[in-house]
């Protein structure tokens, strides 16, 4: 409930940042707008930088940070200590039992942790 | 996008915490937090990951081969196996085994049949990975065309091939058992080879180049459920064997319509050596036209039969429908830019030719690189200019390989779609990137720029 009220009055920010003329800002809060309505619809929470970057620093070993980007970005860059999971947008990773268990295998058995993907 | 679905998945496995860190890495590293490099710790995506996209394409795809596998039936080397088959399932049923069991059967039929070819499919997709761009090598792809122009010759009736006596006589002996069931099946992948296997060469080939073991599976499952689907319901009704049109002239026909999409595929194989872009497609096109012509209203065969001359002209007018739509794609859309797929010689080959460079990273599951591909390389001034610099492309829809890691890290690419403007000296000038879709009048005036204008 908290991160909700949260992630709005950041929306609210946004809003009350932006002036009507100025199209590239408008683009980006319609573009968090999808985000948070993907979230809505996938069952998950959203996190802030802010809040991840507290976090972080306390104490990096209390969540599980998964890269879900290509390999060869993962590769190139990415957040000490993320693991990484190759997870391509086509709609049949949803379902696909290889990618499951790659996911299970990634997750680890324990359902309460806090995991957060990027 | 990428990060939505997997935290969705972890949602639906049962994970109660997951977050989504939806502004990624730029933000991270602009608030100055530790990031890495290097491989990943878990060795997941380094196996075998599904890459294959499934989408309109794949289905597609997948129904054509479908299609033609029940196709395959009407050749002249399965298509008098046909009654040898059903008349083997028939005389199960005379002597008196039940329904169920002839089901059983007719499956066993079909799994044999599954096996052999899926096998086949799958390891083509491994060699094809080991084998990597040895398969869009030019002698490769001339070698495999000349097999299917040969093909297609002795489909035209120019020569005639035929397989030893041994394994012809082997499917016609009776068999016994469900061993034998599978076994039929199992047989027929080879007994059929002189018909089919110019398309399993074919199928094969393009599988190997996708290098994806599931899409090598996919495809060859498929191919054999069509081939055995017509035996399959026969053999449940063997009774009604006798209703089956009787081998006659219009298996030619048959044959005379398998050398057209031989030379098609042939065609398709070498589409990529044509300096000019979409000669291959004209080309295509000119077969299907001369196909349709040929087919459905030269040929003379099977005049006799009312139902094949319909079948006969449908099939023509189809094939010339095809002809104009092929024709009228490319001729619409007007020419596109013609890139060189990127490897470390073309590469060379460009800095070295002291020309511009354009660079196009792109995946295939990527919208904005698409769109990138419809509009703006397609845009006729950005056509035009495009003569004067080297255009590489470099596909990032799987994994890149050690060469493409260090072009990656070069150039400091992070996504798809990233267009770099090298100079005339090879260096990047890093203003001109583009990291999304722009339109043609927004890419041309870059282009300008490159040349200092």
């Amino acid at each position: 409930m908290k991160k909700i009220m949260y992630i709005s009055l950041l929306f609210f920010f946004f809003m009350s940042y932006t002036g009507p003329a100025q199209s590239d800002s408008q683009n980006e809060v319609r573009a968090w707008d999808k985000v948070v309505a993907e979230a809505k619809k996938g069952g998950y929470h959203l996190v802030t930088p802010e809040e991840l970057g507290k976090e972080y620093l306390q104490d990096s070993a209390a969540f599980l940070l998964v890269d879900t980007r290509q390999e060869w970005s993962y590769q190139m860059q990415h957040i000490k200590g993320s693991s990484h999971i190759d997870f391509a947008p086509t709609w049949w990773n949803q379902y696909s039992p290889m990618t499951r268990s790659d996911m299970k295998k990634v997750l680890g058995t324990d359902k309460n942790k806090k995991v957060i993907f990027y | 996008m990428r990060s939505h679905g997997a935290a969705r998945l972890a949602v639906k496995l049962g994970y109660k915490n997951v977050y989504r860190f939806a502004q990624g890495l730029p933000t991270w590293k602009e608030m100055g937090l530790p990031i890495e490099a290097g491989r990943a710790s878990y060795g997941v995506s380094e196996g075998q990951g599904i890459s294959t996209v499934i989408g309109t394409g794949l289905i597609l795809t997948l129904l054509g081969v479908f299609l033609g596998g029940i196709a395959l039936n009407l050749t002249p080397c399965v298509y008098p196996l046909i009654p040898i088959t059903a008349s083997y399932f028939g005389g199960r049923s005379e002597t008196g085994e039940r329904q169920g069991y002839l089901i059983l059967h007719g499956l066993l039929y079909i799994l044999g049949l599954s096996v052999m070819n899926s096998a086949i499919g799958v390891s083509a997709a491994f060699t094809g990975k080991l084998m990597g761009s040895f398969l869009q090598h030019p002698a490769v792809l001339i070698f495999v065309a000349s097999v299917l122009l040969l093909m297609a010759l002795n489909f035209f009736g120019l020569w005639e091939l035929r397989l030893p006596g041994f394994l012809s006589s082997a499917v016609s002996k009776s068999h016994t058992g469900y061993a034998q069931s599978l076994f039929m099946g199992l047989t027929l992948g080879i007994v059929a080879a002189p018909c089919i296997g110019p398309f399993i060469i074919g199928l094969l080939t393009m599988v190997a180049q996708k290098g994806d073991p599931l899409y090598g599976f996919l495809i060859f499952f498929t191919l054999s459920i069509g081939l055995g689907l017509p035996l399959f319901i026969l053999s449940l009704f063997a009774g009604n064997l006798s209703k089956l049109p009787s081998s006659g002239e219009w298996l030619i026909w048959i044959r005379t319509l398998f050398g057209w999409i031989m030379l098609a595929m042939a065609v398709y194989f070498i589409r990529p050596l044509f300096p000019w872009h979409d000669a291959g497609t004209y080309m295509l096109a000119l077969i299907a036209l001369a196909s349709g012509v040929h087919l459905g209203f030269i040929s003379q065969t099977g005049k006799t039969l009312r139902t094949f001359v319909i079948i006969k002209r449908t099939a023509g007018v189809f094939a010339i429908g095809l002809s104009l739509f092929l024709a009228g794609s490319v001729f619409l859309r007007g020419p596109g830019v013609s890139w060189q797929p990127y490897s470390q010689e073309t590469y060379t080959k460009a800095i070295a030719a002291k020309k511009p460079i354009i660079i196009d990273f792109y995946a295939d599951w990527c919208t904005p690189c698409r769109e990138l591909d419809k509009k703006t390389f397609h845009d006729k001034d950005v056509v035009k200019e495009s003569a004067k610099f080297s255009m590489i492309k470099v596909n990032l829809t799987k994994e890149a390989n050690p060469d493409v890691l260090q072009l990656l890290k070069k150039y400091d690419v992070k996504g798809v779609p990233t267009v770099i403007f090298l100079d005339d000296g090879g260096n990047e000038i890093k203003e001109l990137q583009i990291v999304d879709y722009v339109p043609g009048k927004e890419f041309l005036p870059r282009m300008k720029r490159a040349f200092g204008e």
